[in-house]
């Protein structure tokens, strides 16, 4: 991408879960960038680590879950001039850095809406301590900024709606209460992880709409984790499709749908129905199941499942990265830059 | 909020009248009653009692006419005059046995119970929050042991230590020459000096029990979306704790008091016993053993009431801390 420094870069991130079993490599070196003002679609899978990937950024990775390597760079500082970059997995847990990242310059929506909100406290409760938090305004001045917040989030009557209770509010509201406090410190970069998952078709577009209205509004940045393609066509300037662990495939949103590279992408939008093509017929799927991570096949670990795998090839040694240049990668055998093999399949 | 609080009195006084029912029904489970215990005991010194008395007598203590009859008096006798019936083996009214040992027994329950809360909640939480860590290894094997080993059992190795080391058992809230002298500093020394033995004994296990209980509840809680979801947007770890996670887990905490407060007012029965403690728990122990049916039933029924009043009370906590509680019907 021809872009200036991107807001966020994720370099050789692994990040990984002890369990009884043996030790589950989520998150197993991913780069990923992330550009001011843009929307990064993560899709994949359950259990594709994007999610991890996303709560790594912020350093959410609870315990028995561990970043082992890798650096995040924040270059929001260096971009609008205000200081310097620096590695966020490099900070001391203690480091000021880290608490202004966290709801301040970086704001994050999770999956369930009604569950990340504390039952006990009103929404305006916690919407006004993240909002003295991250800026010093007086009590009074936070409430009636929460109300202008959650009136901006589309929450209707949001003076008698501060004082309600997570419970007396549907998933759609506690999720619209959840980006007003995501955006109360006006964050240069929104992480939304699933947001939509946990809510109705019909919630869920308002939700959409509701993101891309705000984005457009306060210029930030979106890194969006969803396994919704209709949502990543929807939302998306760049997309990252992420297997096992792994980012397969970057492309823009358009060149990802008009010619997706990666096996993986390819059989993905084949197993999206499209309104009147498919009737009548089965949708394609991928065959097999996403093998256990703490099994992770040798060589490529998409090739049980694919199609145009190369036996002796993909299942012996790790895929190549492939630059199409544009920010076009695709980690395949198929594009590798070698003869003997060049169009063959298995 | 009155109409909660309306219906939950209403379920107590509910719960209350069946209570009474059930009591009523133990107290004459076996047969005979108090005048035919009294018929006995002229008759063996030697002055019998002519069935008249006998009539008069019933009339007088309400035991004439059927069962029902037989409630009814009772129940009215407690319900309007706060009369609970004699007690056979202290010849005196039961109001009079119970109340001296109340005081004492509240006295030695409430600072146990402080105690252990104090002790208990700062260990528990430490204990959930540094999971996996030495200190909470350490805590919660003592836990263990603190919980497996009987509280009796710890009360008799400390008679055996102190007849062994002090060559006296420690007996009682007081010495003998302050028991009957009136309060001054001295006996309260004198009350501190005896009172830390059945602290130990008692509160071992019930520190040992809410610790695991506010460590598991406090576990659970951690895990939780919305823990996650604070962290995410900047709070820091201290108030994190306190405002989230540690609010949620306080709710079981409080909804122990319903039976924290019955066993306040008995008291450890068998460890009462073992020390000569002057609370209630022995004099039941002793009702029951002599059949001393009205003292029982009436020290049962003070301990349901006391029952149903502290579940009143946790539930009007609960409905205070928890607005899923108070506002739940109304959604």
């Amino acid at each position: 991408m021809e872009h200036a420094r991107p807001l966020l870069e994720i370099s050789g991130l692994r990040t990984s879960f002890d369990t009884y079993d043996g030790k589950v490599r989520a998150v197993d070196g991913v780069d990923l960038a992330v550009h001011a003002g843009k929307t990064l679609c993560v899709v994949g899978e359950s259990g594709c680590g994007k999610s991890v990937t996303a709560r790594s950024i912020l350093r959410l990775v609870e315990d028995p879950g561990r970043i082992e390597s890798g650096t995040i760079a924040w270059n929001g500082h260096e971009l609008d001039g205000t200081g310097e970059s620096f590695d966020i997995l490099a900070l001391d847990p203690k480091d000021k850095r880290l608490g202004r990242l966290r709801g301040g310059e970086i704001g994050m929506i999770f999956q369930e809406p009604a569950a990340s909100l504390l039952p006990l406290r009103t929404i305006g409760a916690q919407l006004i301590e993240t909002l003295r938090i991250h800026t010093d305004l007086s009590k009074k001045a936070a409430r009636a900024k929460a109300i202008e917040l959650l009136d901006s989030v589309g929450i209707p009557d949001p003076h008698r709606r501060v004082d309600a209770y997570p419970f007396q509010l549907s998933g759609g509201m506690c999720q619209r209460a959840m980006i007003a406090i995501a955006l109360c410190a006006n964050p240069s970069l929104l992480i939304a992880d699933e947001p939509t998952t946990a809510l109705d078709v019909t919630t869920q577009a308002r939700i959409l709409d509701l993101i891309r209205s705000l984005q457009a509004e306060h210029g930030m940045a979106v890194m969006f984790i969803t396994h919704d393609l209709g949502v990543v066509a929807e939302l998306a300037d760049e997309v990252a499709v992420m297997y096992l662990g792994r980012v397969v495939e970057r492309a823009g949103v358009e060149e990802l749908f008009a010619d997706p590279k990666h096996p993986y992408t390819k059989a993905l939008l084949a197993s999206v129905p499209v309104l009147g093509r498919d009737r009548g017929r089965d949708l394609p799927t991928i065959p097999g199941a996403v093998p256990n991570p703490l099994h992770r096949p040798t060589g490529c670990s998409f090739h049980p499942r694919c199609a145009e795998a190369i036996a002796g090839r993909c299942d012996l040694d790790d895929p190549p990265e492939v630059d199409f240049g544009g920010g076009r990668t695709a980690e395949c055998v198929l594009y590798a830059p070698s003869e003997d093999t060049e169009g063959a399949t298995a | 909020m009155v109409r909660y609080l309306g219906r939950r009195v209403l379920y107590m006084a509910a719960t209350l009248l069946a209570i009474s029912l059930v009591v009523f029904v133990i107290i004459n489970l076996p047969p005979g009653d108090f005048v035919t215990a009294l018929q006995a005991k002229y008759n063996q010194q030697g002055q019998g009692l002519g069935p008249q008395d006998v009539e008069n007598l019933r009339v007088r203590y309400g035991l004439d006419g059927n069962l029902v009859q037989q409630y009814w008096h009772w129940f009215t006798q407690i319900a309007a005059h706060g009369n609970l019936g004699m007690s056979f083996e202290f010849d005196k009214p039961v109001a009079q046995v119970i109340a001296p040992r109340l005081g004492w027994t509240l006295a030695v329950s409430l600072i146990t119970l402080l105690v252990t809360w104090a002790l208990a909640f700062p260990i528990g939480v430490y204990s959930a929050v540094k999971q996996h860590s030495i200190g909470d290894y350490a805590v919660t094997t003592v836990g263990f042991l603190g919980l497996a080993t009987p509280s009796f059992l710890i009360a008799l190795v400390f008679i055996y230590f102190s007849v062994t080391w002090f060559g006296s058992v420690p007996s009682g809230l007081c010495s003998p020459e302050w028991c009957d002298a009136a309060w001054n500093l001295g006996k309260l020394l004198d009350l501190f000096g005896h009172l830390w033995i059945p602290m130990i004994v008692i509160g071992t296990g019930g520190v040992a029990g809410l610790v695991r209980i506010i460590r598991n509840n406090l576990l659970d809680e951690l895990r939780r979306p919305y823990v996650t979801a604070a962290r995410a947007r900047g709070v820091p770890e201290g108030p994190l704790l306190r405002r989230y996670p540690l609010r949620v887990a306080l709710n079981p905490f409080v909804s122990t008091i319903g039976w924290i407060l019955p066993l306040l007012l008995v008291g450890d029965i068998v460890v009462g016993q073992i020390l000569s403690l002057p609370t209630l728990g022995p004099i039941l122990l002793g009702a029951l053993k002599s059949q001393d049916m009205y003292l029982a039933g009436s020290i049962i029924m003070i301990l349901s009431v006391v029952t149903v009043i502290g579940t009143l009370i946790s539930d009007l906590l609960l409905g205070w801390l928890d607005p899923r509680i108070r506002l739940g019907h109304q959604r």
